[in-house]
């Protein structure tokens, strides 16, 4: 019996993590006008020592304490210590645990798709206050990525890492198949057409080499409904007001399913399941020769690949749509409400400072993730980074030349990791041919949209 | 009976002993416990505040979702995949280890080494082997003629590809605790039982079962409890995917509870799943027992 305590505890490892009541819920201020009295007055000292929570591992985490390191060693009032907490997913885990016993940080990086969970829990200072309260310009960020993290024309979070999604190609395997290196395919038919001109079998007939195999990833799914013009969920993909249901079960939907379904069931696409490490893998080791995948992922492909890396712009249906771009991901930089208004300001000292030119300069050539203060490319670390690898100018391009709108600016929900979840089933449901393309999608919609109900009626 | 002074002083000097072990497991086991009964009533904010009462719907949900039903049977494949060939493997590999060899010690060592590694590891080990791209496993089926299967994005062969995971990790464990069964088996009955002649198969099956079957229905039980509560390798391997394939229950805990922050509901789920694992214990030791011959 000594096992069923065992599980006992582990179930009150569940109910631990439930427990709890939250001091100082609730009571998001009203998102019109100046923000500046929520944010402690001007006079307040900077704490001496704060902490933050990121989810930065690898080359990144490393990148991440430099920036601190210098901050730190930049000035002597405040200093910064950094916790890594593990997957985004991890980390927000440990912070809504954290926030019910009063232990959450001053400084939190929460990914793209927390701001609305961030914003409803009430727990925040949002961003907007301490730029109105300084009068800090946002004139000379990148206007995708300010627009990302903006509800309502404030924004609650200071954007921090940010990428796109993009294409990647194997330049050696077009030219060896007849295809011109200098021209990646864009439209879903040229994918197709390219793919099947790679794709190679050996003489048994096993493939070897498959066209095209990007990982059955949600994100991807929401940039191909942006690229097709398409919202992910209503009122303005829930940027005019809180979302209801998620609309992705319509013609762009079924268009995007219909032609990766296409793609398995001929053979000339690769299935490498939700794992996007080991879609990265098929790609560096020759398996498939295009996918999609991160900005961030430039650096390593480029360093690993033993073949030219092509790099070209996002996946889109054949007929342009005229409202159709990229969305940015990554993640952005909260203030908690629950610490002290000394420790809020030291926490706004070190955003300050992390948005200057030159660390996001440096930060950019680091990491592959792109500067969000467009003055940061004119600095010597991101000329250097331009000069040794020029693909990187395809994400910068690709966003800046997406037009700014509802579709493009990406869905706020509160239950979005639920619904990427629910997505990335839908897709495996399909390709494995449990179900066709409509049925998916009706049926991730039906189960996203109650947890869409249940999520705001809980959380008005 | 009555209490006598006597009684009632040795039963204040009892519990003033247990008193340390009671309170860890009041803080630590049933008040938890309890407040997730509680919790599984009510709704929460995503913070996990308590908001409203809800009674049983959150039960209702629960046994009414395809997931949860989907649930079931992927745990329940689970622990048929994993526990009776576990111990079957265990116990072959226990009895040739059992042998009088010299440098049999080396080979016991190996043999159990899976013990010393955590399940974080040992689910890495093998999402690498299992890798479609670098894998060493289908290289290895491919030098054979065979064309290895997609192991984690079929939903057939994922289960599988779990299941075996599973089985290496908790082999370690098996191997030692059958080894130390069989090892306390007196020389004395094989020596009577080949005098009478039994020899090779029949010496296994009369003789080292029955004698060891104290030790297979440890396993039995302890096995079963700790693949209804794996999460390691699933969360490290196929995160519940490919379509749910090996979306266990408890699983289905942590993806309700820290992905979809639906405290209630997550609670729900956990009574429901403790509730299981007793009754499945108790059927175990009240019918299953009875085949096990103690000495």
């Amino acid at each position: 019996m000594r096992k069923l305590a065992a599980f006992a505890i582990a179930l009150s490892m569940v109910a631990a993590a439930c427990g709890g009541g939250t001091p100082g819920g609730g009571g998001a201020a009203s998102p019109t006008g100046d923000q500046s009295a929520l944010a402690p007055g001007k006079d307040v000292k900077p704490a001496a020592n704060i902490t933050w929570w990121h989810a930065m591992s690898g080359i990144n985490g490393e990148a991440l304490n430099k920036i601190v390191n210098n901050f730190n060693a930049s000035q002597s009032a405040i200093k910064v210590t950094t916790v890594f907490q593990g997957t985004y997913d991890d980390l927000l885990s440990k912070l809504n645990t954290a926030l019910a016993s009063n232990a959450a940080p001053a400084l939190v990086q929460v990914y793209d798709i927390g701001q609305r969970y961030m914003y409803d829990s009430g727990q925040v200072v949002p961003m907007q206050a301490f730029i109105d309260r300084d009068k800090f310009s946002t004139a000379d960020f990148e206007p995708a990525v300010i627009n990302y993290y903006k509800y309502q024309d404030k924004l609650q979070s200071m954007p921090f890492n940010a990428s796109s999604s993009i294409f990647y190609y194997n330049k050696d395997a077009f030219t060896e198949v007849g295809l011109d290196p200098a021209k990646p395919p864009v439209t879903f038919s040229e994918i197709t057409d390219a793919a099947k001109k790679l794709t190679k079998k050996d003489a048994s007939g096993n493939t070897v080499r498959y066209g095209f195999g990007p990982s059955i990833y949600g994100w991807f799914f929401e940039q191909l409904l942006a690229t097709s013009g398409a919202l992910y969920a209503d009122n303005g993909n829930g940027r005019d007001d809180r979302a209801t249901k998620v609309v992705y079960n319509n013609a762009a939907g079924k268009a995007i399913l219909d032609w990766w379904k296409a793609g398995i069931d001929g053979g000339y696409f690769y299935n490498p399941g939700i794992d996007n490490a080991g879609a990265t893998t098929a790609f560096q080791s020759g398996k498939t020769a295009m996918y999609l995948e991160s900005s961030a992922a430039l650096r390593g492909n480029i360093n690993t690949a033993k073949f030219q890396v092509g790099t070209g712009l996002f996946a889109r249906p054949d007929n342009k749509p005229a409202n159709g771009g990229n969305i940015i991901g990554g993640a952005s930089l909260y203030i908690m409400k629950s610490r002290p208004a000394e420790e809020q300001q030291a926490a706004w000292e070190f955003v300050k400072y992390a948005m200057t030119p030159a660390v996001q300069a440096q930060w950019q050539s680091d990491t592959g993730y792109y500067a969000i203060v467009k003055a940061a490319y004119n600095e010597a670390p991101a000329k250097e980074w331009a000069t040794k690898y020029p693909q990187f100018q395809t994400p910068v391009d690709q966003i800046r030349n997406s037009p700014q709108n509802r579709m493009t600016n990406g869905a706020v929900l509160g239950v979005f990791a639920q619904a990427r979840a629910r997505t990335q089933k839908m897709i495996e449901s399909v390709l494995l041919g449990q179900a066709t393309s409509q049925q998916a999608l009706d049926a991730a919609a039906a189960e996203v949209n109650d947890a869409i109900d249940k999520y705001n009626k809980a959380n008005k | 009976m009555r209490w006598t002074a006597r009684d009632l002083r040795s039963l204040a000097v009892g519990l003033a002993y247990l008193a340390p072990a009671l309170f860890i497991f009041v803080v630590f086991v049933f008040i938890p416990l309890g407040r997730t009964f509680y919790l599984s009533f009510y709704n929460t904010r995503s913070t996990g505040l308590v908001t409203t009462f809800n009674g049983i719907d959150h039960y209702i949900d629960l046994v009414t979702s395809q997931t949860f039903r989907s649930g079931l049977v992927a745990t329940g494949l689970f622990a048929l995949y994993t526990v009776p060939l576990g111990i079957a493997l265990g116990l072959i590999l226990a009895v040739l280890l059992n042998q009088r060899l010299r440098g049999i010690s080396v080979f016991r060592t190996m043999m159990a080494s899976t013990i010393a590694i955590s399940a974080a590891v040992g689910s890495l080990i093998w999402l690498l082997l299992f890798n479609p791209s670098l894998g060493l496993l289908n290289y290895v089926l491919s030098l054979a003629g065979v064309r290895g299967p997609e192991w984690l994005i079929q939903p057939t062969i994922a289960i599988i590809a779990v299941s075996i995971t599973t089985i290496w990790l908790t082999m370690g464990t098996n191997i030692i605790v059958l080894l130390a069964g069989l090892q306390g088996i007196p020389e004395e009955i094989y020596e009577a039982a080949r005098l009478d002649g039994a020899r090779g198969a029949r010496m296994f099956t009369r003789i080292t079962v029955p004698m060891v079957s104290p030790s297979l229905f440890f396993l039995l039980v302890v096995d079963t409890v700790a693949v209804l509560q794996a999460f390691t390798q699933i969360h490290l391997l196929t995160r519940g995917g490919p379509v749910d394939a090996t979306r266990t229950l408890v699983y289905s805990i942590y993806l309700d509870a820290f992905q979809n922050f639906q405290f209630g509901f997550a609670s729900a789920e956990s009574v429901v799943l403790f509730v299981l694992v007793l009754i499945l214990t108790l059927i175990q030791f009240r019918f299953v027992e009875r085949l096990v011959h103690y000495q």
